[in-house]
This record gives C-alpha cells, structure tokens and sequence, in this order.
C-alpha cells in the first residue's frame, strides 16, 4: 500500500489529508506555534487513526510528504531574524531604505494610504549602519566600467564583522547580468573567514537567489531569505527528523507560490511564501477539471480574511503584479491569489463623518477577543454576530459544538453599533451587516475577473473555510454569479490541494531581447543566444531533479515570456508556443501568443506594435507529472432531503424572521435537492442556501447550488 | 467664451440636484448607497490599472493620473486619484463640452464618442496632463461620464519635456488641444492620432500608446457603469451619485464646523519665474467660519513674463490636493467637497495670470500652496482636535529632470526622470519625524524607478542615489530627508536635460511651531568631465552632492539654479539634481541628544549641525551623548536667544527696514505688499 500525507499548517488549525492506497481521510488538529513539528505529527496520528493504521505505518508506506505553511510571516512580524548586513554598489547604500520612494504604503490598503500624516517606513530588517557601499560598477550590458577595489572591500568586511554581523546579503547593480563582482565578494569573505572561524557566516548573493532586473526587489527577494533563512532551517530540520524517526524516508516535499514544489533543502524561504492559498488555488484546478467546469473561483473564506484564486479555461497562469510580503515588494513569482480583510470576525460600524454610512471591516475582531458572540470580551458587532442573529448559525453546534455562541451579546453588539444609530431593527441591521460584507467580497471577485478579461458570470465559485459557506450564496449573487460549488472535504481544502501538485520548479532570468524592431520593422534573428538561455535554464532543472531523485527523463518542460511593446514599463507574461525559436515562423506565434493575451488582459485598443515588441525575460517550467490520483468523493446513496428540524431565520429586510428547514449535511442522499432558504449544518460549518437558491446534493457528497435566473440584488 | 468663464469659476462645485434627482436619492433601498458607492470606485480602479499596464509615460506611473466616474451633469462622483489635482477641475471640459458641444449639431455628444482635451485654459492643469472622456448612455439617456487622464512627458514645445521653463507665452508651449472628439462609434480616429504624433515628434510612440491607453480605461469604465445601469436601472445610479455628493459635503461641513473659527496666515516666497531667478511672494489667509472655509490667495505677486504662472482653478486643484490628503483623507472623493470651500485668487497675479501666459509649468507654481496650507491646515487642525493630522507637508519644488535624446537601441526618448521625482521628504508631525524620501508631493503614491529601470531604457549611467545628509528641516521632530542623484552622460554622443525644480536659492517648505525649514539645493553640472576614465582606473569618484560641489579634478564644475532651460551635455558630462526634505517641527533643542546622534549615525545629519544646531556634544568617534555638557551647551544657545529678544514693536521698526536687493525684486511687486506695480505686455 503507498500513501501520501498533506499538511497545511495555519495560525490556528493544521489541516491534514492522506490517501492510503485507494482511500482518503483528512482532520485538523490545532497548530503548536511553539513547535510545528508537535501538531504535525499529531495530525498525522488522527489521520492514521481514521484510517486504522500505526502512524509508523502511514509514515513509512508514504512516497511524498507535501507541505505548506504561511508561518513565515511570523518571523518577519517579530523581527527574530539574524543580523545581517548589506553589500552594495558605491553610492547606492541606501536603495533598501528609499524603496523606490512611497515604501511606506506597500502592504498598506487603500484607506491607511491615503493617510498621509500616519506614513512611516517599515522599520529596516537592516540597520543603516549595517550597509556598505564597495567601489566596483557594471553597466546595463554587463560591462565591467570600475573594476572591484578588493582592498577597499576588505576594510568593510572587517567593519561589518566588528558590527556583529551575522549573514551577509549581496546586491551589487546589474549583478543578474554579470554577476562576477558578486561572486568575488562571496570569495573574499569566505577566505578572510572560512568554515573553521567562528565568524564564518552565510552569504546571500542576489545574483542567485533573484537574478532579475531591478535592484530594489532584487535586494529584498535576498534579504527576506537571509532573514528568515536560519529559522526556518532550524524548524524544517527538526520537522525531518521528527518524520524521518517516524519511519518516513522521501525528501519533505515544499509548496511553492509559483504553484510548484520541491523540497525543503531546495526551496528557499520566500518561495515557500504563500503556499497554502496556493495549493487550494491548484486543487481547484483539479476539481474543476473533475466536474467540467473551466472557470472557477476558489474562495476561503475564513475569520479574518477572504482569500480567492482564479482558474480559467483550466489554467492558473495568473501572477502577482506587484507581490508583496509583509511591507515588502519582491520580485518572485506568485499565483495571484488575492486576499481582503472580510471574514467573520470583520467589524461593523458606523462611520458618523460621512452621514451615517455603514462601514463592515477591514478591521477584524481576531480570534480574541473575537466577535461579541465568543463571549470573550469583545463588543464590536462583527460579521459573525451578524450571521448569529440572523439565524444561520446554530449557536450549539458551531464549530463541531466545540464553540458555543452568545446570541444576546450578539444582538447588544448590533443594536448599540449599527441598528439604533441607522434606526432600524436589529435583524435589519444585521442583515445589512451580511449584505455589505457579501457586497464587498463579490467586488473583489468581479473585479479580479474582469480585470483580468473574463465575464464573471461565465465562473463557478468553489466555496470552502468555516465561513465560506454561510456567505457564499450572497457573495455569489454580488458579483453577478449563479453556482458554487462545496466539497465534502472543504475544510481542509488547501491540503487537498498541494495532494494534486506537480513536482514542479520555476526558473527566470531577465534578459532583453527585441522581438519585433519598432524603427525598422525587422523581426527578432538572435535564435542562438535565446535558446542557449532556454538551455541553461533546463540543464538546472535537469540537476535539481536529478537530486531530488527523481528520473529526469520524465521532465516536461514549458516556457513562458514576459513580453511588453516599446517603451511600456508593465510586462504581460505569455505562454510561448514552442519551447525554442528557430525560424521566422515560431517569432510570429510568439508575437501572436503575445498579441491574443494582451488584447484579452486589456484592449484590442491597446496593440500597438509599431512600437516594436521587446522581451524582458523567460520564465521555464519544468514539471514532474505525478501519476493521476482519484478525487477522494464521499460516495452517497441516492436519498431524499428531510429536515432535521427549523429555526428562525432573517431573509428579507423589514421582514422579520421566519421558520426555516434545517438540514444534516451527513443525511443529504445524492440527488437530495433543497429550495432556499434553507440552513444545511455540517460539523465544521452552515450551508446558508438562500431564496431564489437550489442546492443538489451530487453522488460524491458536494453540494451544488445554483441560481434559477439572473439574479437582482 | 462667457460659457467657459463661468464655467472656470464655478464648475469645481457640484451642479444643483436636476428634476427627480433628489427624489431618486429618496427612492433608494437600504443598503444600495453602501454597496453601491463602493462598486463604482472599484470600477475606477479597474480603469486606472488597465491604463497603468498599457502605458509608457514616467508619470503616468508615478501617479499624476485620474480615472473617475461623472454624472450626466459633469460632477466627480467616484474616482481614482494618482493626485487630487484633477478631483476638482477634470469637471470643467465636461461640463464644457456639454454646455457648448451638446446641442451643437456639428459635434454632438452622441453614444460611443471619444472626447480629449490638454488645455489649461479649458480647465486643465498645463497641457502635459491629457485627458479622454467618453459619455455614457444606457436606454438612450445619457447617464455618466467616464474619464481617464494622465500627465504625459513631452508636448512638441520650444524645449523638450512638457514643462517649458523658458516659455514666455502660450504660443511656446507646443500641442494645446481644447476639448475635442478624437472618436466616434468607440472607435478612434486615426487621423487625430497621425496628428497628435506630428505634434509630439519628439516621443511619438509614448503619445500614440498612452492615448490609447487612456481611451482603453474610459472605455472600461464605460462598460461597467452600462452594466450596473442594465442591472440597478438609470434612476438608481442617479440616485447613488446625488449621494455620494451630498454625503462627502455632509462630512466637510461637520468637519469644518469643528474647527475653531479664525483666520490663519502664512506667507511663502519662490526664487525663480522659471526664466530668471528673482523672487516672488505668495500669500494665503484661510477664514474658517461656521461651516464654510474660505482660502484667499491676496497679496500674491503679479504675473511675469516668466514661464512660472497659473491660473485660478489652478490654484484649486493644489488646494485639494492639501485638502484630500490631509483634513478629509477619510472622505470618499467628490465635487460634494467644494461646496464648503470659497478660492479667492486676485486677478492678475502670477497665481492667476493672462490667458496668454506661459502655464506649462503652472503645477511648479502650484505647488507653493502646499506649504502655504501646510502651515495653516497644521494650526487649524492643531486648534481643531485633529493633532494626528498635523503636518507641514512638502517642499513647493516638486519636480525632476527631464532628458531627451536618442537612447543606446536608437529610439527617440523624452521623459521625466522619476527619480528625484518620488524622492522628497515629508515633513515633521506632531510626534515624529517626518518621512525620508517619501515620494512625489503632488501624488505620493507613484513609484521611483531603479536604477536599472532607467539604464535600460536611458543611455545614462548613475554615479550615485541615495538619501542625502543635512536636506531635513531640524525641530525636536525632523523633517524627511531628501535624496540625490547623480547621471553620467554614456552610451550616446549626446543628450539634452532641463530642470523645473525650484528652492535653490530660497526655501518655500517652512517649518512647524519653530521646526526650521529645508535646506536649499543647487544644481550641480561638470561639463568636459573625464569621469568615465576616472571608474575604469579605479580612481576616487565623488560619492554625494558635497562631493560633487568639491569636484575640481576633471573637466567645469557648475553650481546653479535648478530650474534650468535646455542644456546639451556629452558623454561622460555629470548632471545631479537633488530633492528637498521636509520640514521640522518644534524647537531643536527639545529634540532628544540620542536620535540626534542616531541621525548622525545613519549619515542623516552631519556631526556640524548636531553640535552647531541641536547643542549636543558627543564623542566624534565612539558617538557616546554626554548628557551633561549636552544640558550646558543648550542652556548656552536659549541664553544667546534670549540675548537677542526684544520687544516685538522694536523688532518690527528694524525688520521693515530691512529689503532684499532691488534686482531680486524685478517681477515681486511692490515690496513688501507683492501689489502689481509693471505692465507685462505679450505678443
């Protein structure tokens, strides 16, 4: 019997999932922030458990452990890293502080940047006395114009050491280019304090570790991995060696943002960044892929935020454009899965300066004190209290009854902060609470599509977190769409996910090539230094594979390129047709490639190619395709829907409560199909069905539940 | 004629609620003003990142851009600034074209149209910052307005740039278009654009992709608010904008009937016309009353013959700007705003000068409204209740160096450099220092490129950028730093630079409750200059602007004026141009001796002013405070001050008696009133 185990571990719960042969479990169990490793094994002994089987045997009839975790953050929001310090060209010592001027609005939203008495940089992960210049200088074409003052360099070091340094991060300009100047400075240091010294140190080279054009997130890619390089190769190795005792013997395999994986000793720190929405982004794909559905939104929605990804006509090559971690451009590549401040315990006021205008979040409760409901300490009336008095959730059986929820501190949030000063009835007010929030999160969704060139309502939405649900119904409504879909295995979708990835690793390198030349007219020619880069490209991931110990005959490979008309600033990033150039021909279906996406991102509007058409980078692919695994369905008999029971529910405004059917979501046989509204509860969440909704329960225990018409909200 | 006048003075405020307006304000249902008012801003943001992806211009990305959403009528319900600048007057060409071009059978407003307009006197700023409008209709009925501008860094005038320095009329300043339809049936007329890039030879593919850019996101914009007029119905959205007007001048009025009724003062001073560095003063009284505020530009210097003049709507647009980013940054965006606020301008100043002035650089002009109501918003707020906005703002200067040339791939290049662009200080607030490098003043959200964004495209090399020591203003809380910048002419024979910054010779960015303002910066400029062999030696290279300024080894070294008219410089010639800080707030001496040191540390000060200034001794090497000779020294300097006081009326006898030289005061005026006392004839 072969296994796989899943892990996704987030601030509150790590969710697990193992295939076991032909079956599949999944549980959560509750993260051990103090030692990751604790719960992760504790989540695989109840998934063992489940299964019937010693968690010895699990782990040691396991080929691959996939792993995603968002915990990184925490150690930058502590600022716990090493002190490093910083090796730079000559009179650009300061670029990490600069950061390209309005650094203090990255990561920030929309209402805190448009406060501008409240600006403030993030404080540096480097101090400024920490970063030197060094005499050298290189030109755009990789032309050495100073040459390295190795002397000079030298009295730096020994200034840096004497600062206590502990780590050195290098971004000299135009380094990816010619990065001889950065590799000389590794040698220097390594020389002057080799292994045996007790100043020996790590050197991070932004020639490796970014090798993209621009220094500033060159030099921040490098630096959040110095940073955070150290804690997480503690946490990771203790991670090993825990399994490895447990008798598990592949490498622990990472999920990466760019949607691929590899494992931990080949991963570096920000690669690893988001790799949880991530995996829930690709286990959409499969899913959607299951069902037929081209065009999906993943959405989670959880207690403090909303996360979404799209997948289109069955692929999820949408990036980032600007990835931001923390209060931190950098420059990799991420999935663009985006991510909004409404989740349950989002916060519900009034904001008195503009009239008496209801405002729900961005601003959360928390986990504590949490919503007014938690019975915690809270007071602010939140989405949840909301969904609470509005008779969606069954205050005894929230959270699998491990949470019981306080209706009358619910409804004195709602009546003080939002009711009495509108002058409307508490279940008013709180069903205006949940259309707002639903409101806001169906924007983020419409806008996510169109922006991208879809037609929303062309999308289904995959609904999953403990609060997908109840909203899903009226986020769906918002932006214009008429089916969500909910897995049985929802809540723990994001370790479903990374069980459907590809080994998968990403390499890019920015070089400039002048595809179509807006002067002369005259296609691009230069076929051999293109492919000896496609070349160099995969002869490393022919390595990597090679030593993770996989067979590199099996490698696909894909290219991708960022391409631009003259002048413009913004890149779109193309699937190219063929993996190499060798005529005329393949440029002109690069071009097309290039052409088709743009006018579908934009406007046909926009094509301007007598501009000329530059590339600024190639990005490759190279995938180990796994073998196809089933979708692990909870198969049900066919069955009728008989209520469990009613409760009083809000629907309409001005309406007051009415009887509503509640549902088991366990006894819904296939082919179940209940009218809205209806509460469907299952052990970790509420399905709100609304009027005008159908759900269906389908024979492999999801729920579809669609919109006869075009809805008016 | 009589038409745009009007129009110019009061189309900033919203037009009175047509029939059924209020009535539709009435009839909307619970919860469609929340939901809906937030749609329509994200549906101006889509536009603005669909011309952001598509567009090429500097300042296009560093901010200077608006896409927004009008009613019918012409007023800003719902944008999405870069800068607050347009907030105000991008309803005046609407409100234009359809007072004048509506019933005009040989234009029309009809659906699908596409509208343009660059035109200062037509309600723009200067006619760098371009702007498309498109109508939009659903059932037949006009319902909104999409609009979309950009600053755009090249205009076909006698200097490359946009931004004329040398100008002396209108007639300089190259492509001026009033507002005209460039479009039909959402379709784009090519013979408009062959002729916008036979104006703009300069940088005709930058014009051509940013047209189509701009034009791209108002059709954006277009859509979606058909789509929501499909789904919420014609009256709804009527309903939905009236609102959105009357609830942002709801917020103005309850904000302003907090303050304490006065009238505050400050009064600024510019050191150059754009054509000779001469002074001229600006002058601001703001009378908060009730609910209203009044901000009256009296007592300005008369316009010149300069390429430094506005005009009045000018002057209001930069108001907003202070306005929006300060006392009503929680407010949603509209023409609501206005309503609360009166701009006096006199007639005649350079704040308000002939229509055949020079305007192109009227946002350098501008921009002297930004200290000026730094200063009195900061008291008014200080006095209001609202402390945690209190802050001077920026320097006045607020611009770059623009290039233009042939770049190393052969392609003709015009642009701003958005470097020093994003790259000024803001000023102190009233607990902490201010922001070093902040960013643009007129929009702060751009960007500053890198290096190797501009080497890539340029063929210039940096000799350095970074922070520079001693820019910030002092005060128990500094100012920001500014930054420099330093290019080296290569990879070309030749290139040719201007400069529109200002402050060289005398600061406009003043400091708070005694906080001292910024520092002045000069250009710096080595002609014939053998740099380049210099780096391949290995030799010593200068490695910031006090450097520089010492830099007698190789080739003519220049200290000047920063607002400079076209240059040509040759390769391996040096140009650097530096960005103000920000000024302080408080007394020096209340400023804590260990961040005094710190700042010395992190080469924000020099170890000069720290002791000079700020009254701290600390050891040169080890940089230890010590406190005690740290409390001598400063009783020391409050002694030397109370030595100089004196009685205010004997100060004022002395201080009136004092007058700059007469030369300096060519164009201010009579001094010190700034009253027009020279004719300014223009042919």
């Amino acid at each position: 019997v072969k296994g796989s185990i899943d892990i996704d571990i987030g601030g509150t719960f790590t969710d697990c999932f193992v295939r076991y042969g032909e079956r599949a479990e999944w549980c959560k169990t509750r993260t051990t922030t103090f030692d990751l490793g604790k719960g992760m094994l504790e989540a695989i002994e109840e998934a063992a458990d489940r299964l019937g089987i010693t968690p010895k045997e699990l782990l040691g009839q396991s080929e691959i452990i996939r792993y995603s975790t968002t915990l990184a953050l925490n150690t930058l929001l502590e600022a716990k890293g090493p002190r490093l310090g910083y090796i730079t060209t000559e009179g650009f010592e300061d670029h990490l502080l600069v950061g390209r001027g309005s650094q203090w609005q990255d990561g920030k939203t929309i209402k805190e940047m448009r406060n501008i008495a409240a600006a403030t940089k993030p404080s540096p992960l480097i101090a400024r006395e920490h970063m030197v210049g060094v005499k050298e200088r290189v030109d755009y074409k990789g032309r050495v114009v100073r040459p390295l003052d190795e002397e000079d360099f030298l009295l730096k070091l020994d200034y840096l050491v004497d600062q206590g340094v502990r780590g050195f991060v290098v971004c000299l300009l135009w380094s990816h280019v010619n990065p001889a100047h950065e590799r000389r400075i590794r040698e220097l240091i390594e020389l002057e304090y080799n292994e045996t010294y007790l100043g020996s140190t790590p050197v991070f080279l932004s020639s490796e570790n970014a090798p993209r054009r621009l220094e500033y997130t060159r030099a921040t890619t490098t630096l959040l991995n110095a940073y955070l390089h150290q804690s997480m190769y503690d946490e990771l190795g203790s991670i090993c060696k825990r399994l490895r005792s447990g008798g598990y013997r592949s490498p622990l395999m990472m999920v990466h943002n760019t949607g691929g994986m590899a494992s931990v000793f080949r991963s570096s720190a920000i690669q690893t960044f988001s790799g949880g929405p991530v995996a829930g982004l690709m286990g959409g794909s499969e899913l959607g892929g299951a069902y037929g559905f081209d065009n999906v939104v993943v959405t989670d929605m959880g207690g403090t935020s909303f996360d979404i990804g799209l997948i289109v006509q069955g692929s999820t090559r949408f990036y980032q454009l600007a990835p931001t971690i923390d209060r931190w451009l950098v420059d990799v590549t991420m999935l663009d899965t985006h991510s909004i401040g409404a989740g349950g315990g989002s916060i519900a006021r009034i904001n008195h300066d503009v009239g008496g205008r209801l405002e729900v979040g961005p601003e959360s409760a928390g986990a504590m004190p949490g919503p007014a409901c938690y019975d915690q300490g809270g007071r602010d009336a939140t989405v949840t209290d909301a969904d609470l008095v509005l008779g969606y959730l069954n205050p005894d059986a929230f959270n699998g009854g491990r949470t019981t929820l306080n209706r009358r501190r619910a409804e004195r949030a709602l009546r003080e902060r939002v009711a009495k000063p509108l002058g409307v009835s508490v279940e008013d007010a709180a069903l205006l609470v949940k259309r707002i929030v639903d409101a806001h999160m169906g924007a983020v969704i419409h806008k996510e599509t169109v922006l991208k060139g879809y037609d929303p309502r062309e999308f289904v939405i995959f609904s999953a977190g403990g609060a997908g649900p109840v909203h899903a119904c009226g986020y769906a409504e918002a932006a214009g769409m008429s089916t969500v879909v909910i897995f049985p295995f929802s809540s723990v979708f994001c370790a479903y996910g990374s069980s459907t990835m590809d080994v998968l690793h990403v390499y890019e390198r920015s070089q400039h090539f002048t595809l179509l030349d807006g002067t002369s007219g005259e296609w691009f020619t230069g076929f051999d230094a293109f492919n000896a880069l496609v070349a160099q490209l995969s002869d490393q991931a022919r390595r990597d594979f090679a030593g993770e110990g996989f067979d590199v005959e099996q490698v696909e490979f894909q290219l991708e390129v960022d391409m631009k008309f003259g002048g413009q600033l913004n890149v779109k990033r193309v699937a190219a047709p063929s993996l190499t150039l060798a005529s005329q021909g393949d440029v002109q279906a690069l071009y097309k490639a290039f052409e088709t996406e743009y006018s579908e991102a934009y406007s046909p509007l926009g094509l301007n190619p007598d501009a000329g058409v530059e590339i600024d980078a190639l990005v490759l692919k190279a995938r180990l395709p796994r073998l196809p695994q089933a979708i692990p369905w909870v198969p049900q008999p066919d069955g009728v829907a008989e209520p469990t029971g009613t409760r009083e529910a809000v629907w309409q405004l001005e309406a007051g409560p009415v009887r509503t059917p509640a549902y088991d979501s366990a006894a819904l046989g296939s082919g179940a199909r209940i009218a809205g509204p209806a509460l469907v509860e299952s052990e970790t969440t509420t399905v709100v069905v609304a009027p005008g909704w159908t759900l269906a329960a389908d024979d492999n225990g999801a729920f579809i539940i669609s919109h006869g018409e075009e809805q008016e909200s | 004629v009589s038409t745009l006048t009007e129009l110019l003075e009061r189309g900033m405020k919203p037009e009175p609620p047509a029939e059924g307006e209020l009535e539709a304000v009435e009839s909307l249902r619970l919860g469609d003003y929340e939901i809906l008012s937030e749609k329509l801003v994200l549906v101006a943001q889509e536009g603005k990142e669909v011309m952001t992806r598509m567009g090429i211009s500097s300042m296009l990305h560093s901010g200077d851009t608006l896409v927004g959403v009008y009613t019918a009528a012409g007023d800003l319900v719902a944008p999405v600034c870069g800068t607050y600048l347009h907030s105000v007057t991008g309803q005046i060409p609407i409100k234009f074209v359809i007072a004048e071009y509506g019933p005009d059978p040989t234009v029309g407003i009809r659906e699908g149209d596409i509208f343009y307009c660059n035109e200062a006197l037509y309600g723009g700023i200067h006619n760098p910052d371009q702007f498309a409008f498109m109508p939009v209709f659903h059932d037949s009925e006009l319902i909104a307005w999409a609009v979309c501008g950009a600053h755009q860094g090249e205009t076909g005038g006698q200097e490359p740039g946009g931004e004329i320095t040398q100008a002396k009329t209108r007639h300089d300043e190259g492509m001026k278009l009033s507002p005209m339809k460039i479009g039909e049936n959402y379709q784009l007329r090519n013979d408009v654009l062959r002729m916008m890039e036979n104006f703009i030879s300069r940088a005709p593919r930058m014009q051509v992709t940013d047209v189509k850019a701009r034009v791209a996101a108002c059709d954006r914009v277009r859509l979606r608010i058909q789509e929501l007029a499909n789904r919420h119905g014609n009256n709804t959205l009527r309903g939905i904008f009236r609102r959105m007007i009357q609830q942002t001048n709801t917020g103005v009025r309850r904000r302003v009937e907090g303050w304490l009724d006065g009238t505050y003062r400050h009064v600024v001073f510019m050191d150059t016309t754009g054509h000779e560095a001469k002074l001229l003063r600006a002058n601001i009284a703001v009378t908060v009353k009730g609910d209203k505020v009044t901000l009256d530009f009296e007592g300005t210097s008369p316009e010149h013959e300069g390429s430094y003049n506005a005009f009045a709507h000018i002057i209001a647009a930069h108001c907003a700007v202070n306005l929006y980013q300060f006392p009503f940054h929680d407010f949603p965006i509209s023409s609501g705003m206005m309503q609360q606020i009166e701009i006096k301008v006199p007639k005649g100043s350079f704040f308000d000068a002939d229509s055949e002035a020079a305007v192109s650089c009227s946002p350098l002009v501008g921009s002297l409204v930004f200290p000026l109501l730094g200063v009195t918003l900061s008291k008014i707020m200080y006095g209001g209740g609202q402390r945690d906005l209190v802050c001077g703002f920026c320097t006045s200067s607020a611009s770059a160096v623009m290039v233009s040339g042939f770049n190393q791939h052969g392609h003709r290049v015009t642009d701003f450099m958005g470097y020093p662009l994003n790259a000024y200080g803001l000023a102190a607030r009233h607990d902490r220092d201010g922001v070093d490098v902040f960013g643009f003043p007129h929009g702060p959200w751009g960007k500053a490129p890198d290096v190797e964004d501009i080497e890539q495209e340029f063929p210039l090399l940096h000799l350095y950028e970074h922070q520079l020591s001693d820019t910030c203003g002092l005060g128990k809380y500094r100012g920001g730093t500014g930054a420099a910048v330093c290019y080296v002419v290569y990879d070309t024979e030749y290139l040719a630079f201007t400069s529109s910054q200002k402050e060289s010779k005398f600061p406009a960015s003043n400091g708070l409750f005694g906080g001292y303002a910024a520092t002045t910066l000069p250009g710096l400029r080595v002609m014939n200059s053998d740099i380049l062999d210099r780096m391949a030696a290995g030799l010593p290279l200068p490695t910031d602007d006090y450097e520089l300024a010492k830099f007698t080894e190789s080739g003519e070294l220049f200290i000047e004026h920063q607002t400079r008219g076209i240059q040509l410089l040759h390769r391996g010639d040096v140009l650097a141009a530096s960005t103000q800080g920000g000024g302080g707030y408080g007394d020096v001496l209340e400023r804590d001796a260990a961040a005094v040191v710190t700042d010395v540390r992190r080469k924000v000060l020099s170890a000069e002013l720290a002791r000079d200034v700020f009254g701290v001794v600390f050891d040169p090497e080890t940089l230890l405070v010590d406190a005690t000779a740290t409390a001598a020294a400063r009783d020391a300097i409050r002694a030397t001050r109370a030595d100089l006081g004196r009685p205010y009326d004997e100060f004022e006898v002395d201080w009136l008696q004092k007058r700059p030289p007469e030369d300096t005061l060519k164009y201010f005026g009579e001094w010190p009133s700034g009253a027009p006392n020279r004719r300014v004839i223009r042919i």
